[in-house]
């Protein structure tokens, strides 16, 4: 198993990364390093960690993607040549090899890979796997972390969402000063990809609810299911035209329920400091939830969040792309 | 739980929620969102100041999310150190709100006002948080939430601020992601991501390859992001180039948290006896902390502009801290924990000035001080405390912590910082001098100029940061009561 | 060393995307090293998680009520760090785009050299 295929995609990553960084056109660039995020997931795959590869394959290789694209579409994807810089290039490389052989250097007494005696797997993790379904009744355990033992993380990281709408759609606003440009608001033109989208959208959004919903027992949760209706609307976006998807859901209204989302969270959090708990503690909503107890209280908490998770990521992603794309104006796309 | 209990949730709970407050508000009500904040900040300096109370009498405080135990749910623990930097962060941020009200009003075009105050909570949220946290990657969570609301907040100040957040971002990343490995490094050892838990487990891999790595990742991170000498160029640029409502609520905390908790990581992770014991390197970055005094000092006396100028002063007296911990003498750690107050009240009064006199007179350079010593009154009366203070003048803040770094550094017998911190100070006194002989010596244009009226929201937090300067001086002997009892036994 | 030989890879590709972050000139290429570099990390997590022989961390019907044998599932706490680590990236990812493209409107090049050329044709 160690030697098998995942070495043989490790070393394949490892090429991709070169290439990508090598190639002289950044829109083929971008494309590779969407192929290297992609093998990146089957690694993880394998290494048993299907919520982290579930979660790459709709962010590194889907989303970050498009997000280059619709920001080198409106711009260049010409590389000028440069003269040689020879010395930054070795100074940089120096630097590097430095930093990656003192990292070798800790390698020497770790753990080998692998071992499920060694302490990382042994010590808090453990605990999680022997404890985590008796006291949420949520069998999928990467869930059960997330969303309840550090919940106070993943609320941050839902933060962290919405701070990057926020700014990114803050600083690519136009202050009213300078006059619109005449732009071709026009439909996209192409039948099939109408058709085919006008097809597909309504699926992609009944899977991403499902995986919002089904993330107690299986691989999923709200950002997986939050990036996947926000693709939707992507799709939308691209197959038709800005305009359209605004009617669907407007910029201000975007906004407006990415902020829903985090107070969704962080709202069920407070509900239990008013009951004289402490924040994030799921449990007292037994007392509000009838026919609960507490552990189940904590089990439907979860999904509460996750609802406001995804939201916030739906918003989150759609927002950041429709800024990239027409530089704040929102009035054309690709 | 009764309230008390509740505190150490409420200084961070109280800024996150006044920012998605604002959030709905910048959407659907613009006109509340000042008051809102206004508001939100001065409860949050309450609870912090209760907080503080609290923890001088009665110990440490825990307090654990979702009530998971310790090693398993996320816990802050409180202690002395933490309550105090909590209460700087309030009192900064509560002068630098209410400078803001109305120098936001200048800088940023008046639709986004919304959008930057959201951003601007996000921004204290993020910097109480890992302040408090006791989890070494719920600190990481909240550096991005600071890193990310800080750029945003940094790049709407036009061209060239938008290049230098640029640069910003990578480097800040860079800074991350290093603290991110060496935090792998410490967790693949010991399997927990708690402090406390770390803290145990340490000492019994005190002498593996591992730990070492971890302890250079995570203080190379930690050095990038306090722009500690050789890893400091982002800092100049980004300060120089962004908006003064934003610097003076980043560039008085920023680094200085940086600071703080890679005390934090000493104290109460590594241990003190690994950092000044086993780890034999005491003399090295002791050197470090005295070229970066010397080289921003240098820089200082060189740059003409008076916020490249600062920018420098900022990269020296970061100097000043780094050297003082390193020393290990208690008198100069508590000096180093002291100057970290002291410093940032400094820091925050000489970007008060910078955004009033580039305000009204429109130049930063070193004649249009000419102009603030006639014209602007209060400015020109906060800028001879402020650097009363970095120069080392008795009653101010500033002389305390030096004559304590000094005397312990002469204690370790480091003589060599003992200069640098001399030299600085005369260079202190230089860029002084030459702002003020701008005025003596260039003739009064004519007609006489008026005197300028400064707007009350400006010339408040001014004489609120003059005075803290001169009072934290006054009082110095409570402040070094309270800091040398969080000093660990240890260094004693 | 063979069972340590994808920590190497690990650090082979962090260590790539940082030269790339400094080196190259072309500020897209510096995000996609950036990315790279992050990608890096999340993988050096996960892995250290990763236990030979097991399954993923998703209880099976019939182990609900009965001890659990932690060995038998990844380890799940790695897994939630880098789920939080993978959304900061992409939010930076964000901004940083967001950034770029800025300096693309400002300078109207994505090149390191000319953009400073520019910078310092201004100041004289």
């Amino acid at each position: 198993m160690l030697l098998g295929i995942e070495t043989l995609l490790l070393i394949l990553v490892l090429i991709l990364a070169v290439v990508s960084l090598w190639i002289r056109d950044l829109m083929s660039s971008v494309v590779v390093f969407g192929a290297y995020s992609f093998l990146m997931c089957l690694i993880w795959t394998g290494m048993g960690a299907v919520d982290v590869a579930f979660t790459e394959a709709a962010v590194g290789a889907g989303v970050s993607t498009v997000f280059f694209v619709a920001v080198l579409f409106n711009t260049t994807r010409r590389i000028q040549f440069n003269p040689l810089d020879l010395s930054a290039k070795i100074f940089s490389a120096i630097l590097c090899i430095g930093t990656g052989y003192l990292l070798m250097l800790g390698l020497s007494d770790l753990p080998s890979w692998g071992d499920p005696q060694a302490l990382v797997n042994t010590n808090v993790s453990k605990y999680y796997i022997e404890s985590a379904y008796k006291q949420t009744k949520v069998p999928n355990l990467v869930t059960a972390v997330l969303a309840d033992y550090r919940a106070f993380d993943t609320m941050f990281e839902t933060c962290v969402v919405f701070i990057a709408v926020l700014g990114i759609f803050m600083l690519l606003k136009k202050d009213g000063r300078e006059p619109l440009k005449e732009t071709s608001a026009k439909a996209n033109d192409n039948l099939i990809i109408r058709v085919a989208s006008r097809f597909m959208v309504p699926f992609i959004q009944l899977f991403g609810l499902y995986v919002v919903a089904h993330g107690h027992y299986s691989p999923g949760g709200g950002f997986q299911g939050g990036v996947i209706l926000g693709a939707s609307l992507i799709l939308v976006a691209m197959a038709f035209n800005i305009e359209f998807v605004k009617q669907l859901l407007s910029i201000k209204r975007m906004l407006l329920l990415a902020v829903i989302g985090v107070i969704i969270f962080a709202g069920w959090g407070l509900v239990p400091v008013f009951l004289g708990q402490s924040f994030l503690d799921y449990s007292a909503w037994a007392a509000l939830l009838p026919g609960t107890g507490e552990i189940m209280a904590r089990s439907h908490s979860m999904l509460a969040v996750e609802i406001g998770v995804a939201i916030t990521v739906m918003c989150g992603m759609y927002g950041i792309y429709m800024s990239l794309v027409s530089d704040g104006r929102f009035d054309k796309g690709l | 739980m009764s309230m008390i209990n509740q505190l150490p949730f409420y200084v961070v709970g109280i800024p996150l929620f006044t920012a998605l407050i604002i959030g709905v508000l910048a959407i659907v009500q613009p006109k509340l969102v000042r008051l809102t904040g206004l508001v939100g900040i001065i409860s949050g300096a309450y609870a912090s100041l209760t907080l503080f109370l609290t923890v001088q009498q009665s110990g440490t405080k825990y307090y654990t999310f979702g009530n998971w135990p310790a090693p398993y749910g996320i816990e802050y623990s409180v202690d002395t150190l933490n309550a105090l930097m909590i209460l700087l962060i309030y009192a900064v941020s509560l002068l630098a709100y209410v400078y803001s009200l109305r120098s936001v009003i200048i800088e940023i075009p008046s639709n986004k006002h919304g959008y930057y105050y959201t951003l601007y909570f996000l921004l204290i949220t993020g910097l109480i948080g890992i302040t408090i946290t006791g989890d070494a990657f719920n600190l990481y969570v909240l550096y991005e939430i600071c890193a990310l609301s800080s750029y945003a907040l940094l790049a709407s100040g036009g061209k060239r601020a938008t290049l230098a957040t640029f640069y910003y971002l990578l480097i800040g990343t860079v800074g991350a992601c290093f603290y991110l490995i060496g935090v792998a490094y410490l967790f693949i050892k010991t399997g927990t991501l708690n402090m406390g838990q770390l803290f145990e487990h340490i000492p019994s891999i005190y002498f593996t390859s591992s730990i070492l790595v971890a302890f250079i990742f995570i203080n190379v991170g930690l050095f990038i992001k306090m722009a500690l000498f050789p890893l400091h160029g982002w800092l100049p640029n980004v300060y120089t180039k962004a908006p003064i409502s934003t610097t003076c609520l980043l560039a008085p905390l920023g680094t200085k948290l940086s600071i703080y908790i890679l005390i934090r990581f000493y104290f109460h992770v590594f241990g003190p006896e690994y950092v000044f014991q086993v780890l034999n390197i005491q003399p090295f970055m002791v050197w470090l902390a005295t070229l970066a005094i010397i080289v921003g000092s240098v820089y200082a006396i060189f740059h003409t502009n008076y916020r490249s100028t600062i920018a420098f002063i900022i990269v020296a007296e970061i100097g000043y801290i780094i050297g003082g911990l390193w020393i290990g003498h208690p008198d100069s750690i508590a000096a180093s924990i002291y100057h970290i107050l002291a410093d940032s009240l400094m820091t925050l009064s000489l970007f008060m000035i910078a955004g009033t006199v580039l305000f009204y007179l429109k130049s930063e350079k070193t004649s249009a001080f000419a102009l603030t010593f006639r014209q602007l009154r209060i400015t020109s009366i906060s800028l001879v405390v402020v650097f009363a203070s970095i120069v080392g003048i008795p009653p101010t803040s500033g002389f305390f912590s030096k004559m304590y770094l000094i005397k312990g550094a002469f204690a370790m017998g480091h003589y060599q910082f003992i200069v640098a911190l001399l030299f600085s100070s005369l260079a202190s006194l230089f860029i002084f001098f030459r702002l003020f002989e701008a005025y003596f010596y260039s003739k009064p244009p004519e007609p006489a100029p008026s005197i300028i009226k400064e707007d009350r929201l400006f010339t408040l937090p001014m004489i609120g940061v003059s005075t803290g300067i001169i009072l934290l001086g006054v009082t110095f002997n409570y402040w070094f009561s309270v800091i040398s009892r969080i000093i660990p036994v240890g260094l004693r | 060393m063979i069972l340590k030989f994808n920590y190497v890879i690990m650090i082979i590709l962090m260590m790539l995307g940082l030269w790339a972050m400094i080196a190259k000139k072309n500020i897209i290429k510096k995000l996609i090293g950036m990315a790279i570099f992050q990608t890096g990390i999340i993988l050096f997590y996960i892995s250290m998680g990763a236990k030979s022989g097991s399954n993923i961390p998703i209880l099976d019907y019939y182990d609900r009520y009965k001890p659990i044998d932690a060995a038998q599932y990844a380890n799940p706490l790695t897994q939630i760090l880098m789920l939080t680590a993978i959304v900061v990236g992409v939010a930076t990812l964000g901004l940083g785009l967001t950034l770029a493209r800025k300096i693309y409107d400002d300078y109207k090049t994505f090149n390191e050299d000319e953009i400073l050329q520019e910078i310092k044709n201004e100041h004289d």
